[in-house]
Order: C-alpha cells, then sequence, then structure tokens
C-alpha cells in the first residue's frame, strides 16, 4: 500500500488512459477518493497504483429548475452542498463534510446520512454515473433525469461497490427542496428503553422528521440517555408538528430555528452520531443494523458482551453506530457473532490498518448470493485491475 | 416442444400446470405491445419456488429459452413470446404471504396484483406506493421486472425504491434468496440491480416490499387550462419551485374527449385543451402549505380553473378517469400505440410541441397523458393495427419522438422498458462500451443468454464487445 504509485488524472479521459496504461503493465489499480472511507473496507491484498480523483473536480451540469446535479467525482460533497443550498436544494445525504469528502467516494461508500428517515439511503438519489471501466473504456449508466428505466440499473451496482467494479467518475444526484424551518428536541432519560420509547412516539407521530436518535455519550447517570429529534420543512409543517408533537410528549422540549435568531444556530442539519470519530480515546466504531423491532434483541447482545460501549441507535431504521474500546482480534470477532446470533449484521469502521486486515469486518457469514457477485466481479474485470479482498466475501 | 420435455414438467407442476394445447397457449401471443405477436410452444404456471426452480432445472437441461410472465400489460413486449421458448407465468402465485405492519413491510409471491397489495395493506393503515395505471390487472412480479412507476411515483419514486427483498430462481434453476431485508446491501446491491431487468436476469417468485402509512389528509385538484403549453410550463413552474405534491399528472384535450365519452367519465370540461391533476398528501398543515402555494403557480400560467375534489368519491372518479385513459382511447380508434419517454424538466413544453409536430406531419393523431412531474412523456398514436401502412407511420413518428427526447437530454422510456420495442434504439443512448457493460452484468445472471433472449440487449452488441480486452486476453 505504501509502495503504491499516486495517479491524479484531470480528466475523464486522463483517467481512463490511466485506466489503460496499468492494464498494459498488469499493474493493480485501488481507486480513490478522498480516502475518508478508507477504513470502511478491509486493506487490499496488493496496489501499485492509487488512482485518485482528486483533481477530477467540478460541476458538469447543474440546472436549478430541473432539481438535478452532475458532477465529476472528485468534487468535494460540501462545496456541492453549498452550491445547491443557494438554490434552495438539499442534497442527501446529510453527512458531516470536511472538506475532503468527495462526491465519488460518498457514492462508492453507499454512505446515507442523517436525514435517511426523511429522504431515504443514498442509492434513492443517484440517478446516473460515468464509470472507467478495468479495459480502459468509458459506461455510462442511468441519467440526468429523475425517472429512467433504460438499461439495467448498473449505478445500484456501483453504489456502494468501494470501486471495485470500476472508478465511478461522474455522479447525477436527485436533489430536495431544502427545508424552510428546522427544529431539534432533546430530552434526556435515565433508561434506555424510556428513551426508546419516546423516539419510537416521535417517528409515528412525525412526517417531518429528518433523524430521530438515541444516544448514551453523556455519562451522568440520571441524564445518560438522550434522544435527539431533527425535523425539517415547509415553515406552517413544522410549526405544526412542534406543536403536536409537544401535547402529545411534553416530555421532549423543542428548539425552533426561527431564521435570524440565537436558536438557528443551535439547529445543525447534520451532526456526527458516532462517537467514536468525535472523541478521543481510541474509539471505534461499529454499524450495526437489523430489523426494526429486533432493536431491543439487538442491544441487549450487545450489552452481554460486557464491552463499554457509546452508542447511537436509530430505532425507525433499525440502525446503531456503536462505539467500542479498546479492541483487539477477540472482542470484534466475538461481538460480530454475538450479533449474527440474533440476526444483526456489522460493519467495523474506523479499526486500525494492522487489525483490520486480521479480522471480518463484515461478520462471520458471506453475504447471500456471493457467488452471483464473484461472478459479476469476474466479468467486469476479467484480469483483476481493481484491488481485491476488500468487501465482504473477499470481494 | 418436445413430448419429453413437456412430461417431465408435468410431474412437476401437474396437469393444470402445464399449457400444451395451442387453443390455451393463444392467450399468451403478445403483451400489452399489440402487434408483437408469437404463440408460445408451451406455457407452464408454476405454483411456486419450488416448483418454479425444479420446472427451471428441467429447462436448464435441455436449454431452452424462458419468458417471464406476470399479467402481460407491458407494453414493450417484455413478455412477447420467442421463437421455441417456454413462457413461465406467475398467475398461480397470487398469495400475499406476510404483512408485517410494525416493520412496515410486505412479503408477496410474484403473481400478487398490484391493487391485491394495497387492499391487503390498508386493513393496517399502510399502502403500497407505486401505482402504475393498470395496477388492478398488472403483478408485483411484473413490477419489478420493469421497475413501473405511476403518478405517485413523483413524490414516492419507482418500484425499485420500494423493493426491499427478493427471492429469484436463476436461469438454471438455483433459489437465490435475498430476502432477508437489509438496511444496506452486504456487497454488491443485487435486489436493486435486479429490479428494471425486464426478464434478464432470473424469476422473481417472492418479493418483499416497503409499505408508507396512509396519509391522514389527501386534497386532489384539477386546473384547466386554455392551452397544453401554459399546463406544461406551469409544471416547470412547479419543479423549479422545489413544491413537493405527490402527484402532477397531464391531460390533452384528445385525452379528455375519450374520457368523458366513456364510462369513466370524470368530469373533466370538454372543450378545455388540457387538465391537470395535482395531489397533494400529508398532515393537514402540510397539505394546506402545498395547495397555497401550487395554485397561484397554476393560475398565473393561465389555469382559469382550479378546483379541489369535494370527496372521496369526487377523487376516485378524476382518478379513475386519468388511470383509464388508455382504455377510454379504444372509443378513438382500435389500436393505441403508447410511447413512453423522458425529458428534463424544464423542457416539457419543447418536447411536447415537438411530439405534436411529428405525428401531425405523418397525418396521425396524437393523445397526451402524462406523469408530467416526473418529465416522463407518454405522446400515445391512436390507430389500426389492420392498416400495414399507417402502423408504419405510428412506428416511425415513435422513433422521431424517442430521437427528440434524447437530443434534448431525455431518455427511452421512464417505466414501460425497452422489452422487444425499442432494442433497436439502445443504441442511440448509450456506446458500444455503456452496453457492453450491461452485456457483462447480463452474461454473469445468465451465462447462455436463455433469459428473454431478443429483449432490452442488442444482440450484436453484446457479440463485438466480447473481443475487446486491452490486454489481448481471450474470455
Ligand atoms: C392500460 C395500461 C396502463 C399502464 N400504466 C402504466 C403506468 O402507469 N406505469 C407503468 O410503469 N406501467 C404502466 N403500464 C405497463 C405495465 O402495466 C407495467 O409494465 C406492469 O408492471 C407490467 O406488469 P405485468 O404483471 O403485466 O408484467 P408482464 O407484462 O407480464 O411482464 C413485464 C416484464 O417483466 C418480466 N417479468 C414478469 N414477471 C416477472 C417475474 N416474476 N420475475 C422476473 N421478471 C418478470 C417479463 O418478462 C417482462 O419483461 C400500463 C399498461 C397498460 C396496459
Amino acid at each position: 500500500m505504501s509502495t503504491a504509485t499516486v495517479v491524479a488524472p484531470r480528466s475523464i479521459e486522463e483517467a481512463a488512459e490511466a485506466v489503460r496504461h496499468a492494464a498494459r503493465e498488469r499493474a493493480v489499480v485501488l481507486a480513490t477518493g478522498g480516502n475518508t472511507k478508507r477504513t470502511w473496507t478491509k486493506p487490499a491484498a496488493r496496489v501499485d497504483i492509487e488512482l485518485s480523483t482528486r483533481r477530477l473536480s467540478g460541476v458538469v451540469v447543474y440546472e436549478p429548475g430541473d432539481g438535478v446535479i452532475t458532477a465529476l467525482a472528485g468534487t468535494p460533497w460540501a462545496e456541492l452542498e453549498a452550491l445547491v443550498a443557494r438554490n434552495g436544494h438539499h442534497l442527501s445525504p446529510a453527512i458531516p463534510a470536511p472538506s475532503n469528502v468527495t462526491v465519488g467516494g460518498v457514492v462508492a461508500a453507499g454512505q446515507s446520512g442523517m436525514d435517511r428517515l426523511r429522504f431515504g439511503p443514498l442509492r434513492d438519489h443517484v440517478l446516473g454515473l460515468r464509470v472507467v471501466m478495468a479495459d480502459g473504456t468509458t459506461a455510462k449508466t442511468g441519467g440526468r433525469l429523475v425517472k429512467n428505466v433504460t438499461g439495467f440499473d448498473l449505478q445500484r451496482l456501483h453504489t456502494g461497490a468501494h470501486g471495485t467494479l470500476g472508478l465511478v467518475a461522474e455522479v447525477s444526484l436527485r436533489l430536495h427542496a431544502a427545508p424552510g424551518l428546522r427544529a431539534v428536541g432533546l430530552a434526556f432519560h435515565p433508561t434506555r428503553e424510556s428513551a426508546l420509547e419516546m423516539a419510537r412516539a416521535v417517528t409515528r407521530l412525525s412526517r417531518a422528521a429528518w433523524a430521530v436518535l438515541v444516544t448514551d455519550f453523556t455519562r451522568d447517570s440520571e441524564s445518560k440517555w438522550m434522544v435527539n429529534a431533527l425535523l425539517g420543512g415547509g415553515t406552517a409543517v413544522v410549526e405544526s408538528e412542534v406543536s403536536s408533537l409537544q401535547a402529545a410528549l411534553p416530555a421532549l422540549p423543542w428548539i425552533v430555528a426561527r431564521p435570524g435568531t440565537r436558536d438557528e444556530a443551535q439547529v445543525p442539519l447534520t451532526w456526527n452520531a458516532s462517537f467514536g470519530n468525535e472523541y478521543p480515546g481510541g474509539w471505534r466504531t461499529v454499524r450495526i443494523t437489523c430489523k426494526p423491532t429486533a432493536l431491543n434483541r439487538t442491544l441487549f447482545a450487545l450489552d452481554r458482551s460486557g464491552i463499554e460501549t457509546r452508542i447511537a441507535a436509530n430505532p425507525a431504521l433499525g440502525i446503531v453506530d456503536a462505539s467500542i474500546r479498546p479492541l483487539d482480534r477477540g472482542v470484534v470477532e466475538r461481538i460480530s457473532a454475538d450479533l449474527a446470533r440474533v440476526g444483526a449484521r456489522v460493519h467495523w469502521r474506523g479499526l486500525e490498518d494492522e487489525l483490520r486486515a486480521r479480522v471480518d469486518l463484515f461478520g462471520p457469514d458471506e453475504p447471500a448470493g456471493i457467488a452471483l457477485m464473484r461472478r459479476i466481479r469476474a466479468n467486469l474485470d476479467p484480469n483483476g485491475l481493481w484491488a481485491t479482498g476488500r468487501l465482504a466475501g473477499g470481494l | 416442444m418436445d413430448a419429453r420435455v413437456v412430461e417431465e414438467l408435468r410431474a412437476i407442476l401437474g396437469h393444470s400446470g402445464v399449457l400444451a394445447e395451442r387453443a390455451r397457449r393463444v392467450t399468451y401471443e403478445s403483451d400489452g405491445l399489440a402487434f408483437a405477436r408469437h404463440v408460445p410452444e408451451l406455457v407452464i404456471l408454476p405454483r411456486d419456488t419450488r416448483e418454479t426452480a425444479a420446472a427451471m432445472r428441467i429447462l436448464h437441461t435441455h436449454g431452452i429459452p424462458i419468458v417471464p410472465r406476470g399479467a402481460g400489460t407491458g407494453l414493450s413486449g417484455g413478455a412477447t413470446p420467442v421463437a421455441g421458448g417456454v413462457v413461465i407465468g406467475t398467475a398461480r402465485m397470487r398469495d400475499v404471504l406476510e404483512i408485517d405492519a410494525e416493520n412496515r413491510c410486505a412479503r408477496v409471491q410474484a403473481g400478487v396484483v398490484n391493487v391485491d397489495l394495497t387492499h391487503a395493506a390498508a386493513e393496517h393503515g399502510l399502502f403500497y406506493a407505486p401505482d402504475p395505471s393498470s395496477q388492478k390487472a398488472c403483478t408485483i412480479g411484473g413490477n419489478v421486472g420493469e421497475n413501473s412507476g405511476g403518478p405517485h411515483c413523483f413524490r414516492y419514486g419507482s418500484t425499485t425504491r420500494h423493493v426491499l427483498g427478493l427471492v429469484i430462481v436463476l436461469p438454471d434453476g438455483e433459489v437465490l434468496d435475498l430476502s432477508r431485508p437489509a438496511v444496506d446491501a452486504q456487497g454488491y446491491d443485487l435486489v436493486g440491480l435486479f429490479v428494471g431487468s425486464e426478464g434478464l436476469f432470473g424469476i422473481a417468485t417472492e418479493i418483499t416490499v416497503a409499505l408508507l402509512p396512509v396519509p391522514p389528509v389527501t386534497v386532489t385538484m384539477l386546473a384547466l387550462f386554455r392551452d397544453l403549453d401554459a399546463a406544461c410550463d406551469a409544471v416547470s413552474d412547479l419543479i423549479a419551485a422545489r413544491l413537493e405534491p405527490s402527484a402532477i399528472e397531464i391531460l390533452d384535450e384528445l385525452t379528455i374527449e375519450a374520457v368523458e365519452s366513456s364510462v369513466l367519465a370524470a368530469g373533466y370540461p370538454k372543450g378545455v385543451k388540457a387538465v391537470m391533476l395535482v395531489e397533494a398528501e400529508g398532515s393537514e398543515a402540510e397539505v394546506a402549505a402545498t395547495v397555497d402555494a401550487i395554485e397561484p403557480l397554476l393560475v398565473a400560467r393561465g389555469a382559469f380553473d382550479v378546483r379541489r375534489a369535494r370527496d372521496e368519491a369526487e377523487r376516485a372518479r378524476l382518478w379513475a378517469g386519468r388511470k383509464g385513459a388508455y382504455g377510454a382511447m379504444g372509443r378513438v380508434a382500435p389500436d393505441l400505440y403508447v410511447c413512453d419517454a423522458v425529458v428534463p424538466r424544464t423542457k416539457l413544453r419543447e418536447l411536447v410541441r415537438q411530439t405534436i409536430a411529428i405525428c401531425h406531419a405523418r397525418g396521425l393523431r396524437i393523445a397526451n397523458v402524462f406523469h408530467a412531474g416526473d418529465g416522463n412523456l407518454h405522446p400515445n398514436i391512436p390507430y389500426d393495427r389492420r392498416n400495414a401502412e399507417e402502423l408504419r407511420r405510428v412506428l416511425e413518428a415513435g422513433d422521431e419522438i424517442l430521437k427528440a427526447c434524447i437530443a434534448a437530454g431525455g431518455s427511452l422510456t421512464g417505466e414501460h422498458g425497452v422489452g422487444l420495442e425499442k432494442i433497436g434504439a439502445m443504441e442511440w443512448m448509450f456506446t458500444g462500451p455503456d452496453l457492453d457493460a450491461q452485456c457483462r452484468v447480463r452474461d454473469a445472471w445468465d451465462p447462455l443468454r436463455r433469459m428473454n433472449p431478443g429483449k432490452l440487449l442488442p444482440v450484436h452488441a453484446c457479440r463485438e464487445t466480447r473481443t475487446r480486452d486491452p490486454r489481448g486476453g481471450t474470455r
């Protein structure tokens, strides 16, 4: 990995040329963006060339009246977010995006955001892609249209494939209406159960909820469990939801981000739900997913492991980001196995390179359909150009 | 069909599961693309995954091509039988297997009719969002095959957004169980890839779909326009203003006339040049805000009357007119060529105009009834298939319309699929490498290319590309 040559093309054609060159040299290529999701996959068995989209940056088409944006893969996510916000658009997923988070990386990693409850997962917003294939050609899939069924949905295949099937070079995304008003509700509970109960009540009663989380980042035992709910939408909609939620759940106070008031700054559009990335002390995160109704069972399995955790749970979606320390191979494997037994899935993120190489980041079981996935990979990359051994099942 | 094959299949599916007599096979000679016909050599109707898998293993052994079929309402020839092949129908796979109200999902057999799922979900205060106009007949399996849409997909998205899991029988009879709902796919998103694969990857036998809570308030508005351009511009304005009603549909004059003189008369006033149906759903406040924002935009573009359905009955009638529009066109001519194309929503007026000009230049009439909010045009051309010369002009106009839409940055199809109908047009939109990637993915599912051959992918595009390899390796 450290000996890999970094190549940073400035155009899709240059990227394709670099791939053709690598193919002739029989070099193994790792596609990278800002490298912020490096720890989401296993380290590749071998990398000769790191093909970086760092300089493959810029908006290709943005027609505000159409609600679609197309950008080159290396465009910083934050830049796109700011651009579309000026036209009243919201770019989903809402993610914490330091300047090195790129649009191509978000798509390749299949990253969903804080706003998933309201807008759905990332895959719903990816309308089309241009991908540099292993043979050095460029293949288009989908388009710049909100509705389109021409040809197979290969964009679904590349979204979340971490560049193992091609270099995502250009992305078209669907945009949404920016919320006219936001509000955040915060409440503290001594027990997890009561916090989860309140969170579920909010999702049941609300249509404007972007996120409803339960976290235990604070250590004060009386207020250890926090419910954190974010609403967004038209001004009248949010105002009326806040008042009906206040009536139904008096223990949940709201801050409404009225424009021009001090409260506006207190309600962020997104916040980092994973404790591990924000706090010092070697916390590492595992993303756990399960059926929403299996959440309690999943959390009990985590409790039983006897490991100290900090969690951010999204009960409506069945997603838990658990931060854990300190970690060794035994702990990772034991937690993965305990969770697999209750039917939950894991995805370890943020482990050190050495540990990452030795443990299974995606749990003990191979994904269903792995043989077919391998055939797809073999057909799209017959000579093994793209760095391998990184995803579930060794893809 | 080889008598031995028929016997082997009968042993698994029983007599009623194997239709060998010509009289019973004729019903399957086409789907909604009426001019493409071929009486299939054999039709089989398995009852579940196990039977489907066993039958497909036999067909695999004998190297027989397979055409999957739901209700046969498809409009692009996706279910048109192929010579020497077997049609596998899902008509006996009609069970709603499970409604999990708490997790808001349902598991159904592929042959469940779209509207039956909606009815089953309604008991739990839930609904299934994709609502093709054919929803009283089409199957969830067919919807998955085509990635179908419908008026309310403007807000909720097409079928793919609502499919959580699948059980698929692969061409060689292997069962691929992707039914365990996953928040995100592990490895590659095979479920997402399968939706819209038009029967080329395998047969879906069980489908897990997301259900949504029925919105507390629904308001349906009808806006009347003196010209179609104005209605199109009004839609572009709604999109630019980032408003989010749940449906935005337009019907033109010829369609209105046909609907109004049919049993489905919805009370669309005759003599207007276009009506727009707009629906807003949500909480009281949400609907009020949406409606209040929409009305002035419509009026500013020249809507001279904006009405709201007063009650559920009027609402249902307005929608019945829209959803029955194709049927009503039967009064205008014996056949209807239903075009399906997509354009950027900033170019609606321009492209709708072009479709009209293209038809008129060929002495054809045109009825535009479309999912305007998604830019999904349906320029429909009435014709009589017994008139070969007219059919030629119709197909020529269809091609011209598609070319115009592609030139404007649009696409060949928004919901009806490529099938047999648009296979030749794939190369207008995709380059060799684009199609090569699609062929390679298809070959991973179906290396022998026995599933729905001759559909969606131009054959020569695939053959050409198999020889290209920068390292000179052979495959
Ligand atoms: C009056 C009318 C109105 C329509 N309105 C709309 C509309 O608003 N929106 C829209 O999107 N479409 C519409 N359609 C088109 C059509 O109804 C849809 O494409 C529908 O999804 C087809 O379903 P079906 O069960 O009839 O499938 P079929 O026509 O039988 O098959 C469709 C395709 O899917 C494949 N297939 C079927 N079942 C399976 C399975 N179990 N596994 C894998 N592949 C399978 C077939 O091989 C074929 O390629 C309309 C059609 C008519 C006649």
